[in-house]
């Protein structure tokens, strides 16, 4: 059992945006979905989780232990991250041969297997590689190193239909022989949605929805109905947004409904699925400006 | 099997469905082995614990059984089971619907009888 | 104290160290090669022959160095994509750098090479030629460590900086390196010369000064005892304190985003 606990995590940046006291949890053998926009902040979270970077306050936690400097914990957690921090002029075999030397029970089997399926030129540099290649070899790596947790960070980038298909399939399975934790950070909620039981999004840098995936879709509603009923029903929601076609109206809802409240005859509910949920939830001024 | 993912349903009761249609239409044979949770969930890029969910929906209403070390399997009167269980929520699903929307349509219950009678005349001819 | 994952990196580091170190031999092995053909491999006469470049230029002692120093981003990046956490990185960095440093150093007693190892005044301190050796071996040792050490702190220091400022730093050093050696090798000799001959530069002051750097930071005391001991004993020191210096700065070293 390995539990992965941040505690009021924050990072500041002179530019970009930093992160906000941040507090997860990540339970043992789960898929999870981080997901937030570009420069959301995932990356950053999951680069102060793995010790790449530094936080300014706050700690992240393996099993109760600070997983700071910590060789144990950070053994066990493995990032395939979106920085290549393999050096460019090694051959690909290389670099498994060297990851395959300092993590005992590496999946030499496995290497070999999906090096066959994703067809990739183990004598080929590192460096000479395209970006689909480089997300596919650190994939690979990924998915056979012997981690209790494996973190991706936007692992499909540059990947082709076939090859992301393919490495989800890969991830399953891998999932089904192995249960471990895998987290995927992605801006690519649709590819992800049925795949992982759980969720975290993450926007400016905060934390905005977690939970397991059935939890939250519970309470995420479209709400459509004719504009003065609608708005009537809906009054003390929380309308994440809303649609306007005529007189009828569609309002997206987060959060309980008044359960005291009759629906009126003119008025339907119906779920909301994670990638409509994941657009209203993140977008900015003067996107979606349109449905207002 | 289709999924449907925008629909409102959750995963794991489109998956459940999905299964018995499949036991229903005898895709999936009575006595014969369905596909396993890791086969399904890689095919339809679906956490495998939903597709468990949705496979034990189906074996607590006895359409499936697990056989130790074999695999999941549909139970010899699976599809038996299926067709019974619709029968008895035809009422419920059709025939309720069916009034419903009659009356909305300001149609009586002779109205409904005779549609119900054409139906079955066109389809008989 | 070692556990697994430890020994293996290492086993790591020392197999990609023994490649550069082997491509490196066979290259000299080339060169000396074609030097032999072409002529002058032994002294001869007023040209300058192999032998007087070999210990005029301590090859291994500053391959070894800038080899130390160039690796650390690239060798840093990997330990931590490959779960290692910083302290274990500067554990293994500091026993390759310790087995480089011994095997340049036995390297360097082999071909007569050291700038401290030969010095003429500390060698024959001790009676006994055995211990004499061992004193210079020592010191020689030391003498390599620190340099390494420098390089890899240098090496630590410059990934605290994005790559945008690395990149200026070192502009910034080899350019400064350059204007130095360029001064030293033209001007500044001269102008130094007329400030001396002006009596503005004390020469005796200056020498006096560099001596006093030197025997601070090594020990090298031109007008000491040559007692090979207190050089050692300062040798010691300036390691612990710049080992201390890199860990210090390899525990601040973070990944930069491109």
């Amino acid at each position: 059992m390995t539990t992965i606990k941040i505690e009021h995590l924050n990072k500041h940046f002179h530019k970009q945006s930093g992160l906000n006291d941040i507090n997860l949890t990540f339970e043992s053998n789960q898929i999870y979905g981080l997901l937030g926009r570009n420069g959301a902040g995932k990356s950053t979270l999951l680069n102060i989780i793995t010790d790449r970077i530094f936080a300014n306050s706050g700690q992240v936690k393996l099993d109760g232990a600070v997983m700071h400097d910590n060789g144990d914990a950070l053994s066990k957690v493995f990032m395939m991250s979106q920085d290549n921090l393999y050096q460019e002029s090694t051959k690909v075999q290389n670099i498994i041969k060297t990851t395959a030397a300092v993590y005992d029970g590496f999946d030499q089997h496995l290497a070999n297997e999906l090096i066959q399926k994703f067809d990739v030129n183990v004598k080929t540099k590192f460096g000479k590689l395209s970006t689909g290649y480089h997300s596919i070899v650190k994939l690979i790596i990924a998915l056979c190193v012997p981690a209790e947790v494996v973190i991706f960070d936007e692992p499909t980038l540059g990947l082709d239909a076939n090859h992301r298909e393919l490495f989800y399939s890969e991830l399953i399975q891998s999932y089904s022989d192995n249960p471990r934790t895998f987290i995927i950070s992605t801006h690519l909620i649709d590819e992800v949605a049925n795949i992982v039981s759980d969720v975290a999004i993450i926007d400016h840098g905060a934390v905005i929805v977690s939970g397991d995936n059935e939890s939250v879709l519970k309470n995420a509603h479209t709400i459509t109905g004719p504009e003065r009923e609608l708005d009537q029903y809906c009054a003390g929601l929380n309308v994440i947004g809303s649609k306007h076609l005529g007189n009828l109206k569609t309002n997206y809802v987060y959060g309980p409904l008044n359960d005291d409240q009759r629906i009126p005859d003119t008025v339907s509910v119906e779920s909301l699925d994670l990638q409509t949920l994941f657009i209203y939830l993140t977008k900015r001024k003067g996107e979606l400006e349109n449905d207002e | 099997m289709q999924f449907d993912f925008d629909s409102a349903e959750p995963i794991y009761l489109q998956v459940a469905s999905q299964i018995e249609d499949a036991i229903f239409t005898g895709a999936f044979p009575e006595n014969e082995q369905i596909p396993s949770t890791t086969e399904i969930s890689k095919q339809f890029h679906i956490n495998p614990a939903t597709v468990l969910k949705g496979m034990n929906i189906l074996v607590s209403e006895g359409l499936l059984e697990k056989r130790r070390g074999m695999g999941t399997f549909v139970t010899i009167d699976g599809q038996k089971k299926v067709v019974e269980k619709r029968r008895s929520k035809f009422y419920d699903d059709f025939i309720l619907d069916l009034i419903n929307e009659a009356d909305k349509l300001k149609l009586n219950q002779a109205d409904v009888l005779k549609l119900i009678q054409r139906g079955y005349q066109n389809d008989h001819n | 104290m070692m556990n697994n994952r430890m020994k293996d990196l290492l086993v790591v580091s020392i197999k990609y160290y023994l490649k550069v170190f082997g491509f490196m031999a066979l290259l000299f092995i080339a060169f000396l090669a074609v030097l032999l053909i072409f002529g002058n491999l032994f002294d001869g006469g007023d040209t300058p022959s192999i032998r007087s470049m070999l210990t005029g230029f301590n090859f291994p002692l500053l391959f070894s160095a800038v080899l130390i120093f160039s690796q650390f981003d690239q060798g840093f990046l990997l330990k931590l994509q490959n779960g290692f956490a910083r302290g274990q990185i500067f554990k293994n960095d500091f026993w390759m750098i310790t087995l480089v440093t011994v095997f340049v150093t036995v390297l360097n007693r082999i071909l007569h090479l050291s700038w401290l190892g030969s010095n003429p005044t500390y060698n024959g301190f001790f009676t006994n030629p055995l211990v004499n050796f061992f004193a210079l071996f020592i010191i020689s040792f030391l003498g390599n460590y620190l340099l390494f050490i420098v390089a890899e702190s240098l090496g630590a220091f410059l990934n605290l900086f994005s790559k945008k400022i690395r990149n200026w730093i070192a502009i910034l050093i080899v350019a400064g390196f350059l204007f130095v050696s360029i001064s030293l090798f033209s001007g500044a000799a001269f102008g130094v010369g007329m400030l001396v001959s002006n009596h503005v530069i004390d020469i005796q002051m200056v020498e006096t000064i560099l001596n006093l750097t030197m025997s601070v930071l090594f020990g090298f005391n031109e007008h000491g005892a040559w007692n090979p001991l207190n050089m050692i004993v300062t040798m010691l020191v300036g390691s612990g304190l710049l080992t201390w210096l890199a860990r210090f700065i390899i525990m601040r070293v973070q990944i930069h985003r491109i």
